[in-house]
């Protein structure tokens, strides 16, 4: 009950905080009254988040978690499809607060919840999960880009048909844009259906928010849609592999099938990559490090799914990716060297007189400066280039299907099969070489020390 | 392989390698060409703004990009003595 009465006395805190700094930037009454609702609704439906989650902790952490999260998610769903409607409210205020309020709330949630009790490879799953998701929410800021200007043409009554968005510009002949379209990001995807195509379109809504004279449209992009599926996947597959690895280990056997699969790779990763470039007690860098690994593999991976697209083929999903390396790694640094990790920002020798230190820690602080900054720079670089750079030459090699008599048909197609089958293998290997690299850095800076 | 190592039962899977792999080796000097090429960059934007402010072009832009350059290079120099062992160090 104490519990109980100190999260909600917080949740209320928080909430009316959060609504405070949110009523500065939106200026309106009508956003004001917004801005209450949602406070209200995030309140009531917190304290009953928390009251599931205090009645499955003990039982079943992960399923009190889950139920606890969906209903969130469903809360914002409804909120936002029906009430906004409804009830006319302003969607950017009353969405972003709503969001704010409960994932500010989500977050000091478990310092309440009675201690998880069952085994610690539910608990770290869990924990995974949940940086996934928060990787996932973490929209990064985008360019929204409609390509209204892509030329379908040629011998194509199959390209146009593959390509209903440029069906209206698709008579005038010209040189046929095949590959942009299928990398960029957009605000439609396909999805199959059963019709000439074997595909339907669906468009993506647009929530346009003004903050500050600046309009942000903030909803869902084909990129955002394949990272949350990559998410949501990651968190089925890892928490469901993490129980039936529990569930033997109570056995004394070892797990079967996909469980077994996922525990030597989380086991590889774990003593081959993370846990020797690391250094010591790099125990508690291993989640971080999986979480990269995995959600990253399967965002590659669903790149190469028929309708599917590459959500890491996209600069600001790996410049998201390689910041939060970046911090990571900073606070890494400054956990293990305490004041010395100044060090690391500000050239100081100590065997020079002072007329030398001063100019040299002038001139050679930027470099030390420009030095962390390329790190997850290339971090970004490498993983979107691999990514895309194995995209174009698939597309291209079935555009060359398309340009060439139909006879030669098999030439094209067993090289794009090839590639494909070469990409497959590149999804492991920039998955891993992210995890790698992001390893030794925080391994580099923490060593730095002596 | 150390003997410690060899001495941990076969299958634990909470052991693990205590050396670092061999592309962490390569991981160390990935970022050094960028932070190379990042320095004169940097040293010649500066060189730039300098000239601008003053009049002087083009004194800081040659002075930004050869100093960036050389900046650069002294760091990188450092960073490479320093991983040597001491006694090999002493003959370079």
């Amino acid at each position: 009950m104490k519990r109980a009465a100190g999260f909600a006395a917080l949740t209320i805190g928080i909430t009316i905080l959060a609504a405070w700094v949110y009523s500065l930037m939106f200026t309106s009454a009508e956003e004001h009254r917004a801005i209450m609702i949602s406070a209200a609704i995030a309140v009531v439906v917190q304290l009953a988040g928390f009251a599931i989650g205090t009645l499955t902790m003990t039982a079943n952490p992960i399923a009190g978690w889950g139920i606890g999260v969906l209903m969130r998610l469903f809360t914002l769903v409804v909120y936002g499809l029906v009430a906004v409607r409804v009830m006319s409210l302003p969607p950017g205020a009353a969405l972003i607060s709503m969001a704010t309020f409960l994932f500010l709330t989500t977050l000091v949630e478990p310092f309440f919840l009675p201690a998880m009790i069952p085994g610690k490879t539910s608990v770290k799953s869990g924990t995974i999960a949940l940086s996934i998701f928060l990787l996932a929410f973490a929209q990064p800021a985008r360019a929204q880009v409609e390509r209204t200007d892509s030329v379908v043409s040629g011998p194509a009554d199959l390209i146009q048909q593959s390509m209903p968005s440029a069906g209206q510009e698709a008579k005038q002949p010209g040189a046929a844009d095949l590959i942009m379209p299928h990398i960029t990001d957009s605000k439609h995807f396909e999805v199959p259906c059963l019709n000439t195509h074997l595909a339907c379109e669906v468009h993506l809504p647009t929530w346009n928010v003004t903050v500050g004279g600046m309009t942000i449209d903030l909803a869902p992009t084909k990129h955002v849609l394949m990272m949350l599926l990559a998410a949501t996947l990651c968190c089925v597959i890892l928490i469901s592999a993490a129980r039936a690895q529990g569930r033997h280990q109570l056995e004394g056997k070892p797990p079967k099938g996909l469980a077994n699969a996922m525990e030597a790779l989380v086991l590889y990763m774990r003593n081959e990559v993370v846990l020797p470039n690391v250094g010591h007690h790099g125990e508690r860098y291993v989640p971080f490090a999986l979480t990269m690994f995995f959600f990253i593999l399967f965002m590659n991976l669903l790149g190469l799914v028929p309708y599917g697209s590459t959500a890491t083929g996209n600069i600001s999903v790996t410049a998201t990716l390689a910041i939060i390396t970046f911090i990571t790694v900073e606070i890494a640094g400054m956990r293990a060297l305490g004041k010395g990790y100044l060090n690391t920002i500000f050239y100081w020798p100590h065997d020079m007189p002072i007329a030398m230190k001063i100019p040299l820690t002038l001139i050679l602080t930027p470099v030390e400066l420009i030095g962390k900054f390329t790190k997850p720079f290339a971090l970004a670089i490498r993983l979107f280039a691999n990514m895309t750079a194995g995209h174009v030459i698939v597309l291209a090699l079935i555009g060359l299907i398309f340009t060439f008599p139909l006879v030669v048909f098999p030439a094209p197609l067993i090289m794009a099969i090839a590639i494909m089958l070469l990409e497959l293998m590149v999804s492991f290997i920039q998955a891993f070489i992210f995890t790698l690299l992001t390893s030794v850095f925080i391994g580099l800076i923490r060593e730095s020390a002596h | 392989m150390t003997d410690e190592e060899r001495a941990k039962p076969k299958g634990d899977p909470y052991s693990y390698r205590s050396e670092p792999s061999p592309l962490a080796g390569a991981g160390k000097y990935m970022g050094l060409g960028l932070q190379f090429a990042g320095s004169i960059v940097f040293f010649m934007f500066a060189g730039i703004w300098l000239d601008k402010r003053f009049g002087t072009s083009p004194v800081f832009v040659i002075i930004g990009v050869f100093g960036g350059a050389a900046a650069a290079f002294y760091v990188i120099y450092k960073k490479l003595m320093a991983d040597l062992p001491p006694d090999e160090r002493s003959q370079k």
